[in-house]
């Protein structure tokens, strides 16, 4: 399973959270998200959530306010990317605590700790719910030493 | 200012606390969120300003304030700003000994370092100290760093500390590596050559997600170079069956899936336990895994029972994501049921079920999925659901309320249904009405109706033909008209009636879709005989004799009906002579300015065609002997050739070759023929010509008054149209009547009898209005009369035809039948052994010209004394019964034989028999039937199914449909793959895929030397043409971006080659530095032109 991006968008089309695993020039990342926006946004909650896009499989799933959408190869599983999708979901709402969009919104660098954790480099690392969690929280405990020791100083 | 001071420090100082990092993040999204609420203009300035005050962040020595802007810019990126230039500053946060700045400096390297060469070097150092750290959570930071933004050249440095770190102690690192390995392996294949048994030992490593982590590195190399990894199966059989993970197994799955292809054998172990897993199983995701495992590993054989088994198991399982109602499971269901129903198509329907949830598919509402659906509905069709099927395909055509239907879906949509309709040459439709019936449906719902749904809302003109999805689909439907009009003889004259005969009067056409008119016009001149009253296709079932008495009785008529065709197309003239408003006569204006040569290089030939239909009929109905005619057919006959050689005359500098050529081609020909005719008295042409003008004006005042007063008497009417009739004759502004039909009628009846003009005979009421004529009985009895009694006093009135209106025009088009040959049937022809396109073989021009017959190919000898030679064409009419004129042709023929300019069919040549059958235009004689030989019935049922247990059912229909012409001889050449035309991809500069691992050969020995001796090689070529481009570039500057940026990447690139070209040549004599280095001083100069 090859993520190529994954990006979070809001009910009114602006994006919350994007993250390429293509190396793709800045314009050519907002010419794609503006097409998956309109394409995404124009569906309806009972169709199907795969669309074929350019070369890959776009799945994407809606929580609450938030689509969460991710490109995936051709030849990938759709039904493991929702099962993705909802892997990270569930795991910002423990990180989080009942995860909403704002937190999301304020705290962009958790939500990109907590994938960083979950994928590397678009490849599934961690398929342990509570791994990704420890590691992510080993870190922001490395951080808080570090500012204590600043206030120590 | 000692104060700010203080307050800085003490900021400074409660930074660690989050407060002021938090803060200024916080209140950069807070100030967005204001902003974003008045207007998008506001929201770009408030941007910019905030990212000007990065920029000055930026500036400042505090590691602390950079990384507080540098996570401002992480933030910003989301919204589309390029922070490549902050690129060195994010280095600089990476390389704090703070792991708080640490992270968001791999966070923003992360999300923003492309390739970047010259920072990656910096980068590369930074790595190596964070990979040896004490820290783990470092090292993995490091890991992660180095996944995402690997490059060759880093990837070369970089390796051996990730190998090293494969073996570190903590899993968590072990996972990291070895998934940071595989991007090393992409970016430095020979990586994977030294570490292929350090991949491999992981996979018994302790920890599952370090085996699971190397399971997905084989697996994704397996996709490029499954081979390798053959050796190592009886370890994923291991894994596979121990573990619980189903994660892993799907991976494991995937893997199998890449490896049964290059190792067929592994079908047998594998599949008793993929069927295991999916019996144990309840996740739908790990169910879906193992049925694309079997269906896309092929490990499916059609002709394996076994196999088979293993495939209704899975459409058996498959089934069950349908009756979910989950749509994300029937689109999954559907993709993998396409495939295993590719393998085995008898499935569609011996699988209770199965077809029903594709037609369920079909009427989806998801357009994905109704798209997915719509592309396997042809194994569907049979011969009892053909119509059933195609009926769903066109309600999916009607227009929903609540989306718009994609002009592709449109398109793809009628294609399928063009599709299955003519499967095997036709062998499911049950009746060809129906089928037309369909046709126009599509043409009524695509075409007219996208062009009712513009011009409802008035907004939009129509769309450019040659790109919309309107002009493919067109071109679609034009050409399966076309096919059915050759292939399937008995439908032409309804096609041809019910359908070309209408839609070429309808403006509509050619407004909205004129690619149509391209086929329809070919189809017209080529089936215009089969033109036919309105009235005989309705009932079909009579008996052939009686058609062939209607026949009799609608043949003048449907001289009518041609005439009719040939007024619409040509009588722009009369619209200009009668300056109305808006003419009568729109498509012909049209057409002149039609955009669409294509359309116009077909109608030039049409016209001819019809045009020469026209005199068949006039010689075939009011000839005694075939070669005269009395003066007032003779006078229409001629004005007919006047009015389409001013048609063809306006055509004659079109910008467009093709119909410049065709028409001057025909123009050179029909002004001969006009020659001969009239000998330049063009005075019955003129009279003619005023004649209908008034006819038409007549009309058109008499329309006018009977929408003014409809309560008005007949008399009255005709009173007041004698009266403008009689006043426009004052003012010598004739007019006359042309539709012949009535003329001729009329003309039989009494020839003073002028006033019939006003009849409407142009419509096709005047049709039906002919067919209750009296006058028409009379024809046919006069026509008997004259036919029985040998006639001499006409005889005097008669003019004489010239030879090149009764044989030479005809012979153009009616030699051959034309019959439908199989594609690329034109390259089978072998070239003839005697073939000699060198030596000149005909005779000089000069002796031609005593040859009446060869007028075209020599015009100009003719124009220099033409009277003679006129004289002589209508003298050998007078001269030449059919025998002599045969012979001149045998003559003229065996002339041409040789010459390569013509083809034809040399009847002694061995080669005949295949050119016959392939040029079915050829200028011979020889009987029609020649072709028909050929006319195969195979396709024919020949028992017909009586289906009466349904009355809705079509009954199937009796009907020869020829089979496409096979030419055997050269064997069937391969088609030109045309993927291979398409051009290739331009590859992506940035992107990091695994094309890298195709040519990829582990066995080979480890030659890093070499290969970057060979890698050198290939830069300086491209150093080379690097240097023309730049020498080119700088004379004119191309605005191509894209280019713009390759050019940069070049430019860094040689950069960087002249950099490792100097170096290299250091060890040289000093001479040869100083002469290196000039080149690339001047290099860079030109660099930076491009720039």
């Amino acid at each position: 399973m090859a993520v190529q991006f994954l990006f979070l968008l809001s009910r009114q089309g602006k994006v919350r959270l994007s993250k390429w695993y293509q190396a793709l020039s800045q314009k050519e990342k907002s010419k794609r998200t503006r097409e998956l926006t309109t394409l995404i946004l124009a569906r309806r909650a009972k169709m199907c959530n795969v669309l074929e896009y350019k070369e890959m499989k776009v799945v994407y799933r809606r929580y609450a306010s938030l689509f969460f959408i991710v490109g995936v190869e051709s030849g990938d599983n759709e039904l493991i990317a929702l099962e993705l999708i909802h892997r990270f979901v569930e795991q910002m709402d423990k990180m989080y605590g009942n995860v909403c969009e704002l937190d999301i919104i304020f705290g962009f660098e958790k939500a990109y700790h907590i994938l960083d954790e979950l994928l590397l480099d678009g490849v599934i690392q961690e398929s342990s719910k509570k791994e990704v969690l420890k590691r992510v929280a080993q870190q922001d405990e490395l951080e808080n030493m570090d500012e204590f020791d600043n206030i120590l100083a | 200012m000692s104060f700010q001071l203080q307050n800085s420090e003490v900021l400074a100082r409660l930074k660690p606390f989050g407060i002021s990092f938090e803060k200024s993040l916080s209140d950069l999204i807070k100030g967005i969120r204001s902003t974003s609420k008045d207007s998008p203009e506001s929201l770009s300035a408030y941007l910019n300003s905030v990212i000007l005050e990065c920029k000055n962040e930026l500036q400042t020595t505090d590691i602390e304030t950079k990384a507080s802007a540098i996570l401002k810019l992480t933030y910003l990126e989301m919204y589309g700003f390029d922070m490549s230039w902050s690129n060195f500053q994010i280095l600089e946060v990476m390389s704090s000994n703070k792991f708080q700045q640490k992270r968001i400096g791999y966070l923003a390297a992360i999300q923003s370092f492309k390739n970047e060469q010259d920072l990656l070097i910096l980068a590369t150092n930074q790595f190596k100290k964070d990979l040896n750290s004490t820290n783990h959570i470092e090292i993995g930071l490091a890991l992660s760093g180095i996944a995402t933004i690997v490059t060759p050249n880093l990837s070369k440095d970089i390796n051996d500390d990730v190998v090293i770190k494969l073996s570190h102690s903590s899993p968590y690192i072990r996972k990291k590596a070895i998934l940071a390995m595989f991007k090393i392996f992409l970016q430095y294949p020979e990586s994977l050559k030294m570490n292929f048994d350090k991949v491999i030992d992981k996979l018994d490593d302790p920890d599952l997600a370090v085996v699971s982590a190397t399971i997905n590195v084989i697996c994704e190399i397996s996709k490029k170079q499954p081979k390798i990894f053959i050796n190592y199966l009886p370890k994923f059989f291991a894994i596979l069956q121990d573990s619980k993970n189903n994660w892993l197994i799907i991976r494991i799955l995937k893997l199998f899936q890449s490896l049964s292809k290059v190792e067929p054998r592994i079908k047998k172990k594998i599949i008793p336990i993929i069927l295991d897993l999916m019996t144990k199983t309840k996740a739908s995701s790990l169910i879906y895994e193992c049925i694309n495992c079997i269906s896309n590993g092929s490990m499916l054989d059609p002709g394996s029972s076994k196999d088979k088994d293993t495939a209704k198991f899975c459409i058996s399982k498959l089934m069950e994501f349908f009756k979910t109602n989950d749509s994300n499971l029937k689109f999954v269901g559907l993709i993998a049921l396409i495939n295993l129903v590719k393998i085995f198509p008898t499935f569609i329907k011996s699988i209770n079920g199965v077809s029903a949830v594709i037609m369920d598919c079909l009427n989806d509402n998801d357009l994905i999925i109704k798209r997915k659906a719509l592309g396997i509905c042809h194994f569907l069709v049979d011969e009892n659901n053909l119509v059933e099927v195609v009926k769903v395909l066109l309600v999916q055509l009607i227009p929903a309320e609540n989306y718009s239907l994609s002009e592709t879906l449109q398109e793809e949509i009628v294609s399928k249904i063009l599709e299955i309709s003519n499967q095997n040459n036709y062998d499911l439709i049950p009746n060809f009405k129906w089928y037309i019936a369909v046709l126009r449906d599509v043409m009524n719902l695509t075409l007219l109706g996208n062009s009712n749904r513009i011009i409802s809302g008035s907004i939009l003109p129509v769309a450019d033909y040659s790109t919309s999805g309107s002009s493919k689909i067109s071109t679609q439907i034009g050409q399966e008209f076309k096919n059915l009009a050759t292939k399937v003889p008995s439908v032409r004259s309804s096609v041809i009636n019910s359908f070309i005969f209408t839609y070429i009067q309808d403006i509509r056409i050619l407004e909205n879709c004129s690619p149509l008119l391209k086929d329809f016009y070919w189809i017209l001149g080529e089936y215009i005989d089969e033109i036919k009253v309105d009235g005989y296709e309705e009932d079909v079932e009579e008996d052939d004799e009686s058609i062939e008495h209607v026949n009799v009785d609608d043949s003048q008529l449907s001289l009518g009906k041609k005439i009719e065709i040939l007024n619409t197309i040509v009588n722009v003239k009369v619209d200009q002579a009668l300056g109305l408003a808006n003419g009568r006569f729109l498509i012909s204006k049209k057409l002149l300015t039609l955009d669409n040569p294509e359309v116009l290089i077909v109608l030039v030939q049409a016209l001819v065609k019809v045009l020469n239909s026209i005199f068949s009929d006039l010689i075939k109905f009011y000839s005694l002997d075939g070669k005269t005619l009395d003066a007032e057919h003779f006078n229409q006959l001629t004005y007919y050739l006047y009015k389409v050689i001013e048609f063809l005359g306006a055509l004659e500098n079109h910008t467009n070759y093709e119909v410049q050529e065709r028409s001057l081609s025909w123009l050179e020909f029909l002004k001969l023929l006009l020659e001969a005719l009239t000998n330049g008295d063009l005075e019955q042409v003129v009279k003619l010509r005023n004649e209908e003008v008034e006819y038409y004006k007549s009309l058109a005042a008499k329309e006018r008054t009977r929408v003014r007063d409809v309560l008005e008497s007949e008399e009255e009417l005709e009173e007041l149209e004698e009266d403008d009739e009689e006043d426009e004759d004052e003012e010598e502004d004739e007019y006359e009547d042309l539709d012949s039909s009535d003329e001729e009628e009329a003309q039989e009846e009494d020839h003073a009898e002028k006033s019939e003009v006003d009849r409407p005979l142009i419509s096709l009421e005047a049709d039906l209005e002919l067919k209750a004529n009296p006058f028409s009985e009379d024809i046919k009895e006069s026509l008997l009369e004259s036919n029985g009694v040998e006639n001499k006093a006409l005889d005097s009135l008669n003019k004489e035809l010239p030879i090149l209106l009764t044989h030479i025009l005809p012979s153009f088009f009616k030699s051959y039948q034309l019959n439908p040959i199989e594609k690329n049937a034109q390259r089978k022809i072998a070239i003839p052994a005697n073939l000699d396109l060198v030596t000149q073989i005909n005779t000089p021009p000069a002796q031609d010209a005593s040859d009446s017959e060869d007028f075209e190919d020599d015009y100009d000898l003719f124009l220099s004394d033409q009277e003679t030679n006129v004289d002589k064409t209508l003298s050998s009419v007078h001269t030449s019964d059919g025998e002599e004129d045969y012979k001149k042709k045998q003559e003229r023929l065996d002339r041409l034989r040789d010459d390569p300019y013509y083809i034809t069919s040399g009847k002694e040549s061995a080669k005949k028999s295949k050119l016959k059958s392939k040029k079915p235009l050829l200028l011979n004689e020889s009987s029609p039937e020649v072709g028909s030989e050929k006319t195969s019935i195979s396709s024919l049922n020949p028992e017909i199914k009586e289906k009466k247990t349904k009355a809705k059912k079509l009954r199937k229909e009796k009907v020869v449909i020829l089979s496409e012409e096979i030419l055997d001889g050269i064997a069937d050449e391969p088609e030109q793959v045309e993927a291979q035309t398409i051009s290739k991809k331009k590859k992506n500069a940035f992107k990091i895929d695994s094309s890298n691992l195709d040519n990829f050969d582990i066995s080979a020995s480890v030659a890093p030397e070499e290969t970057g001796a060979g890698k050198e090689f290939e830069y300086e070529i491209d150093l080379d043409e690097l240097r023309k481009k730049l020498a080119d570039s700088s004379i004119e500057k191309k605005p191509k971006k894209s280019k713009k940026e390759k050019s940069k990447k070049e430019g860094s690139s040689k950069k960087e080659k002249s950099k490792s070209k100097t170096t290299k040549n250091l060890g040289a004599p000093g001479t040869t530095i100083v002469a290196v280095k000039k080149p690339k001083k001047t290099k860079k100069k030109k660099a930076v032109i491009i720039e």
